[in-house]
């Protein structure tokens, strides 16, 4: 299976340095680590949001800097921790964002569908602003997911979630992997049932690498 | 033709009564601005008095090249200005932006009015070119003064929007599509309320004067109709320019949002 990404001493000014990390492909790769260890900044790097100042990322074996940015967050999408939702119904929501990738929206129906997956059983013209903010959480995984990207970089996507729709999500991500060839990359406190769902661990201290571990869940231990 | 009404100087010297005025309102208000109402009125005068012998020079002679310099001194002023009036500093690129904005869209509108509208013999007419290029320069400036302050607001308020956009895959120029119409939109407000009140809620001013100066009111109408035009046309292409060109500033060629040229606060 190709890696998704490989970094060679990436380094972002004084808060990150990862002297070398492979992603593979067909995984859910956690991040965790304590605030500020750079985990978000991790994830930023690689949506090339932000460019690390030394070092390389690559991107399926090529360097991101030689790729056009613009199409490789159309293939790796990121949700920050607390997403952006749009002004608007859950369907503007939806569009918008297959506005933003370039892509045509798929049916109401498979929209409607993915949002009851993700526990929003709504109807599809109701206003996003009276979402909570575990809702809303969810439509902006929804939103990505619906997106059908290479990767996905989601930055505690659970965060706001009862432990229940926690582990929905995370047994919907485990399938996502699996069946679509696809990797996420995910930032996420570590806890009992993350190390049960996840491939690997990245542990980061201080914006170093402390502990990566190959998780045994039974899949590729 | 009514003959012109001359204001003897001691008429003139008269009128500063108005500023009396105005400094006694603002004493009774405590608003301790004197200091400032009594420079704006001297710089006023100065100023005018300084056009006023600078301009009977240019009417008089018929240079095509003292006219355009006195157009570009007119223009750099008016990006001074700007930059100098704006609450938040900007990015050296932003500022060239500005530059641009401002000699593109008072130059172009201007070259047309001249020779197209108005069909000055010769082009360079400084009795029109002079004062119809100080309203198209000082409409546009008065627009991209709003055009950059509302993109930096976008920027700044708006920017966890843009990085959402980003994130989901927008190029920079979609991402930031819906701020550009407002921006557009607030930056040309004033210059759209200035044609729906002309005529019924004041009387502009340049009107005014034409009509003071003996000029028929039909005929000092039709300038200003023109010169609205003509105002309409400049403020829209320099507000576009600024806009369309500006919002690329605050991205690198990464696509990414550019830290560099995120504007500090003034620390006035």
């Amino acid at each position: 299976m190709p890696d998704v990404f490989s970094l060679k001493e990436a380094t972002y000014r004084e808060i990150l340095y990862i002297p070398e990390l492979v992603i593979p492909g067909s995984t859910l790769f956690t991040i965790t680590g304590k605030s500020g260890s750079g985990k978000s900044t991790l994830l930023k790097l690689l949506n090339n949001l932000i460019s690390c100042d030394r070092g390389t990322i690559s991107y399926r074996g090529r360097n991101l800097n030689s790729l056009d940015p613009v199409i490789l967050r159309r293939k790796v999408v990121m949700v920050p921790q607390t997403p952006y939702i749009f002004p608007g119904t859950l369907e503007d929501n939806i569009r918008l964002a297959f506005n933003f990738n370039g892509k045509e929206p798929p049916e109401q129906a498979a929209m409607k569908d993915l949002l009851a997956t993700f526990g929003l059983p709504f109807n599809l013209d109701q206003d996003s602003a009276n979402l909570s903010g575990g809702e809303k959480q969810r439509l902006a995984l929804a939103r990505a997911v619906l997106l059908e990207p290479d990767t996905m970089l989601l930055d505690e996507p659970t965060a706001a979630l009862d432990a229940e729709t926690a582990r929905d999500i995370l047994n919907f991500l485990v399938k996502w992997v699996k069946s679509e060839q696809k990797a996420v990359v995910m930032v996420s406190h570590a806890g009992k049932m993350i190390r049960s769902k996840a491939d690997w661990l990245l542990t980061l201290a201080d914006g170093q690498i402390k502990q990566l571990e190959k998780l045994a869940n039974g899949r590729f231990a | 033709m009514p003959d012109q009404l001359s204001i003897e100087n001691w008429r003139l010297l008269a009128s500063y009564l108005f500023l009396v005025m105005l400094l006694v309102i603002s004493c009774l208000l405590r608003l301790r601005r004197g200091k400032e109402f009594v420079v704006a009125a001297i710089r006023m005068t100065l100023q005018l008095l300084l056009a006023g012998y600078i301009l009977d020079l240019v009417f008089g002679q018929n240079n095509p090249l003292v006219t355009v310099a006195i157009f570009f001194f007119m223009q750099g002023f008016a990006i001074y200005t700007i930059i100098h009036r704006l609450k938040h500093k900007i990015s050296s690129r932003l500022k060239r932006t500005v530059v641009a904005a401002v000699f593109l869209g008072t130059s172009l509108p201007l070259a047309y009015f001249m020779l197209v509208v108005i069909a000055a013999e010769p082009w360079y007419e400084p009795r029109y070119f002079i004062p119809i290029a100080g309203m198209t320069i000082g409409n546009s400036m008065t627009g991209i003064t709003l055009g950059v302050e509302r993109l930096n607001q976008a920027f700044t308020s708006g920017r966890a929007r843009i990085e959402e956009a980003l994130m989901l895959g927008a190029t920079p120029q979609i991402a930031v599509s819906e701020f550009l119409g407002e921006t557009f939109s607030a930056a040309i407000i004033p210059t759209i309320n200035a044609m729906l009140g002309m005529g019924l809620v004041f009387i502009p001013g340049m009107m005014t004067g034409q009509i003071l100066a003996g000029s028929s009111a039909i005929e000092a109408i039709k300038y200003q109709i023109v010169i609205m035009m003509g105002i309409a046309g400049s403020v829209s292409l320099a507000v576009y320019l600024v806009i369309q060109m500006g919002y690329r500033t605050y991205f690198n060629d990464r696509a990414q949002l550019d830290e560099n040229n995120y504007v500090a606060k003034r620390n006035s």
